[in-house]
């Protein structure tokens, strides 16, 4: 794929949590698990927006009757979560790391912070509304050559946790509500999914950078919004893996570019128009072996059929894997509580008959080269189901619809709900607004930590490490102990890094700990010569599996003592004696090979550049 | 010049921002502007950084849609007089104003066009009712009389609620033979929310206004849960929380009824007037030079001979425990006994009431309480502080004699007084 040829577009937006007790409140951004202290139930208003019309969907879930479960933790909840207690003096802390994050990014602090009330529909607020607030605007993020805008920084509350929907009642975890989220949105300045990745990436660094932001599964969010010329924006939300972001876009693009496709296919066709009919065609399957249809008729439900003209092969066609047009049909179709559809491109199928599709296909009126859809569902679910599908069925024809889908976990996608409408959003009175003061800013510019790709450089730089050891070592968890060992050892810290990172990797078991002092011991022996360092792996294996033993002891039981110069002279003089032929043939050339003789026998016990320098000195006599 | 709800660009030294210019807030410092951005974000911008404002449009006039009441629901009539819950939000400026027309109601809490139908709001003022002083309750109390003549089948008065319970218990008195229900309601959460508690709280005061309870309530919250309403007899409720929605609890007793916001009503309290055809009388007066005071360690007996000297012609106490001041201190200056006898001998009103508010007061069980009853303390049973201030300023608008005062003060006009008192009503 040309990405530059298909214009490709990608925006990124993190939600970071951070490392503090909650945005508006004194409790801590503790989550919970098992039975809740308190269990409150509620139902939310459709309020009038602006002006002074109710949103339809806001009415819609109001007037189904839907009841919000919400459970409450006392160590993790106080009135203010539950709406009971006016917000409390916004974090300082918080306010502090998102402003160290948008001068990291050179963006302009606004003078003043206005916190906002965004009216949220579906429950996660027990308010209502999440309180929302702009602190910068027009950052940029420079990094290998790249210029990417960041037009947005806010510092908002997390919404409250899903437990589980039953019917009409929804259930969320109280836990997670007013935890502080640093929320950065990029400019749509990224061109390549490669791109997509690294932005995710560097965004990251910066923010551990400020060693503010919490670590771990579900702590940091990332949506992007992708579109390609003649395709449409969508909003990827959701995905969770750094890994996963640049597959996610690939696929992205060639969905996009395969629903054009199918779009100049249908024109080909000579299809101009698309206003499927929705039928009713429920007598034709009473009697259908079709175990899903038997079901929604026993239940007294429909079966609800459209013709669509000109789509033989293509409701079956992949864009993405396990995906086809008619699987986004199906999407549609589920959204509106349906358990899924039929079409033509997968039938006979599913216990219907070939008998049953041609009286289908005879009622509809299709044509050779026309294609249907059938859903059996419940009266009013059905209709509303169909009616969806209908819509973007007629979108097939127009291209590629906007959309806001949820990433799955191969990186593919499903569509989740429509782009969301211009967010209403409206002061929050209860609390005065934030001046940010010229002598707060100076302080903060003085203590600004370094960009971390600076860091790695210099980090390498300091230490003689290779640019991969420095970024390995500066990720890790042990980086604390490297520069303490690398300030304190004569080691020297190539080794040390590789250690904590490779050698460690290689050797680690879960649930086992090595603290600093192991560490520590280990390159004190290292640097009286106890041993060598190729001995070093052979300990760290050893100390997973008995922590407590004392390195003297490790370095007995294992034979490692160096071996004298003398004694390795020796063993180096009995292989060079029983290799006498290969040394004539090669010369100099044998040194390799008699290295792994000569360390087989020797077994850590002595350093590998002097085996190197006395064999070859002898080889080469 | 640009004025509030125009598009605006503002340059400042660094920057230029493009958006709606916002009106400032009372909370908010006079050195910042605000504007809304594109994205919908309020921001301050330095005045002090600002080199030029030029208006880009002006400001656009909002929709307006209607719905109606349906004419064939049964009437009932709506007295609005201020507070969080009769407050209309600008969604722009997130500034309040108050609901004035039905169709706004309606728009607010549309489920009440299916119960019934209110063909107009009165509205004798707009206060926030921690200033709302005790001639608003004269004013409250007439109008509420006036619907009752009409063919309404209840009142509702939408109120504040600081002050609440003044007001319930204020129109429990002025209002006699009461024969329709009258629900006084307010609500804890602003309405521009979705989780707005007074939505709730006026359609299950309609509910109440439909049914056969002849009472002054105060209708808001039962739970914190949105699940039901409790209707709390207007002269035995207080406030009992500054934040909560289901502050509102009955002391002493228990609440009239459970109102669902589907109509359905669970009596819990038999002890009600139900409605009837009886005429009911407007008895609208009150004395203000009272006082009600609050007694604790280390009060400076003093402040009664203050209101003696300023012509004040009952005090209200809310002693400590069974109704006590301090009567036998160490150090003199402490007691209280001297100041009141004075005070009788005036024919100043002494009240006595309990700060623990919940159970009752009892002049007999400690040596105190003798020596003030001895002294011509009228104990109040167990009647709020807050209530007994109420109708003592309406029992002395009717007569300043003392045997009378006392007399009115203990008969039980509209159940302030509870003559047996449950184990289960302790904060219920």
């Amino acid at each position: 794929m040309d990405y530059k040829k298909l214009g490709l577009k990608v925006g990124l937006e993190i939600h970071q949590q951070l490392d503090t007790h909650k945005l508006f409140c004194e409790c801590p951004s503790v989550m919970q698990e098992g039975k809740p202290d308190l269990v409150v139930e509620r139902r939310l208003r459709a309020v009038a927006g602006e002006l002074g019309v109710v949103d339809p969907a806001a009415r819609q879930a109001y007037l189904r009757g839907t009841t919000y479960v919400y459970n409450i933790y006392d160590e993790s909840n106080c009135h203010v979560e539950l709406d009971e207690e006016p917000p409390h003096k916004m974090n300082g802390e918080a306010l502090k790391t998102t402003l160290l994050v948008a001068l990291l990014l050179n963006a302009k602090i606004v003078d003043e912070i206005h916190v906002m009330r965004k009216t949220v529909i579906d429950g996660s607020n027990t308010s209502g509304f999440q309180r929302t607030s702009q602190i910068a605007m027009n950052g940029t993020l420079e990094f290998g050559g790249s210029k990417i805008g960041i037009p947005t920084f806010c510092l908002e509350e997390d919404a409250a946790r899903i437990v589980e929907t039953h019917g009409n009642k929804i259930t969320y975890n109280l836990d997670r509500l007013g935890v502080p989220l640093i929320e950065i949105a990029t400019d749509p300045d990224i061109h390549t999914p490669e791109g997509a990745r690294e932005v995710a990436k560097a965004l990251g660094d910066i923010l551990r950078a400020t060693k503010a932001v919490k670590r771990g599964i579900g702590t940091i969010r990332q949506d992007l919004n992708i579109s390609i010329a003649k395709g449409s924006r969508i909003e990827l939300k959701g995905v969770q893996e750094l890994r996963l972001i640049s597959k996610a876009v690939e696929y992205e693009v060639q969905r996009q570019f395969r629903l054009l496709e199918l779009k100049n296919e249908l024109t080909k066709r000579g299809i101009k128009k698309l206003e499927p009919k929705v039928v009713d065609v429920t007598n034709l399957f009473s009697k259908s072996p079709s175990k899903v249809i038997q079901k929604a008729v026993k239940n007294k439900g429909i079966v609800l059929a459209i013709k669509l003209d000109g789509f033989l092969g293509l409701l079956g066609k992949e864009l993405i894997p396990n995906r086809r047009l008619g699987t986004e049909l199906a999407d549609y179709a589920k959204a509106y509580g349906s358990k899924g559809l039929f079409h033509s491109d997968e039938l006979p199928n599913y216990g219907i008959t070939e008998q049953e599709i041609s009286s289908l296909r005879k009622r509809l009126k299709c044509k050779e080269k026309d294609g249907f859809v059938i859903i059996a569902e419940v009266g009013d679910v059905a209709k509303r189901s169909m009616e969806a599908v209908v819509e973007r069925s007629e979108q097939a024809l127009v291209g590629v619809p906007g959309e806001t889908r949820k990433a799955l976990p191969d990186a593919t996608s499903s569509y989740l709900r429509p782009l969301p409408g211009p967010s209403r959003m409206y002061p929050e009175t209860d609390l005065p607004p934030v001046v940010v003061t010229p002598s707060l800013l100076a302080e903060l510019k003085m203590g600004l930590p370094e960009l971390p790709w600076k860091q790695i450089d210099n980090l390498g730089r300091k230490y003689k490490l290779s640019h991969d050891l420095a970024e390995e070592i500066y990720r890790s968890e042990y980086f604390d102990y490297f520069t303490k060992l690398a300030k304190g050892s004569k080691t020297e810290p190539s080794i040390i890094a590789s250690a904590l990172t490779s050698t460690l990797r290689s050797v680690e078991k879960k649930d086992i700990k090595l603290g600093y002092g192991h560490f520590k011991e280990l390159f004190k022996a290292l640097d009286s010569g106890k041993f060598s360092k190729e001995a070093i792996p052979e300990i760290l294996e050893a100390w997973f599996e008995k922590p407590e033993k004392p390195l003297e002891k490790l370095i007995t039981e294992l034979g490692l003592e160096g071996i004298s110069t003398k004694n390795l002279e020796k063993i180096i003089d009995t292989v060079i004696s029983k290799n006498q032929q290969l040394i004539k043939e090669r010369g100099e050339r044998a040194v390799q090979p008699l290295m792994g003789t000569v360390m087989a026998e020797v077994r850590g016990k002595a350093d590998g550049k002097l085996i190197m320098e006395l064999l070859r000195k002898k080889v080469l006599k | 010049m640009a004025s509030v709800g125009d598009t605006v660009r503002v340059k400042t030294k660094t920057s230029a921002y493009e958006g709606i210019l916002m009106p400032r807030t009372e909370l908010a410092d006079e050195e910042h502007i605000v504007v809304k951005l594109s994205s919908g974000y309020n921001i301050g911008i330095s005045k002090s950084e600002i080199t030029k404002i030029e208006k880009l449009g002006s400001a656009k006039k909002k929709e307006k849609t209607t719905v109606k009441f349906d004419k064939a629901k049964p009437p009932i009539s709506l007295i609005s007089t201020g507070g969080t819950i009769s407050a209309k939000v600008d969604y722009r400026t997130g500034g309040v104003f108050p609901l004035s027309s039905p169709e706004d109601l309606l728009k607010t809490v549309p489920e009440l066009g299916k119960y019934v139908k209110i063909s107009k709001i009165s509205n004798p003022f707009n206060l926030l009712s921690e200033d709302m002083s005790p001639a608003e309750w004269v004013k409250i109390a007439k109008e509420a009389y006036n619907e009752l003549k009409t063919d309404s089948q209840g009142v509702i008065v939408t109120h504040g609620t600081d002050t609440l319970h003044y007001t319930s218990a204020a129109i429990s008195f002025m209002i006699k033979n009461l024969n329709k229900p009258i629900a006084v309601v307010g609500a804890q959460r602003s309405a521009d929310r979705g989780s707005f508690d007074g939505a709730q709280n006026i359609l299950c005061a309609a509910h109440y206004c439909l049914s056969d309870i002849a009472e002054v309530a105060i209708v808001m919250h039962g739970k914190t849960d949105d699940d039901y309403c409790i209707a709390n007899r207007g002269t035995k409720v207080r406030k009992m929380h500054s934040s909560r929605r289901d502050a509102f609890r009955p002391i002493n007793e228990s609440a009239l009824a459970k109102v669902y916001p589907d109509g359905n009503i669970i009596l819990t309290n038999p002890n009600h007037n139900a409605r009837s055809d009886a005429k009911p009388e407007l008895d609208a007066k009150f004395e203000e030079k009272i006082a009600l005071i609050y007694a604790y360690p280390g009060a400076n007996p003093e402040i009664l001979n203050f209101y003696a000297e300023q012509g004040y012609k009952g005090v209200v106490i809310a002693g400590t425990g069974f109704g006590h001041v301090v009567t036998q201190p160490l150090d003199k200056k402490y007691g209280w006994l001297n100041a009141i006898k004075k005070c009788v001998e005036k024919g100043i009103f002494i009240g006595i009431t309990t700060q623990t508010l919940y159970g009752t007061t009892d002049p007999f069980v400690y040596s105190a309480g003798r020596l003030l009853h001895e002294a011509g303390c009228t104990y109040l049973k167990d009647m709020l502080p807050e209530t007994a201030y109420v109708k003592l300023g309406w029992v002395l608008a009717h007569t300043q004699k003392p045997e009378e005062v006392k007399n009115m003060m203990l008969t039980n006009y509209a159940g302030e007084i509870a003559e047996r008192i449950g184990p289960d009503t302790f904060l219920s």
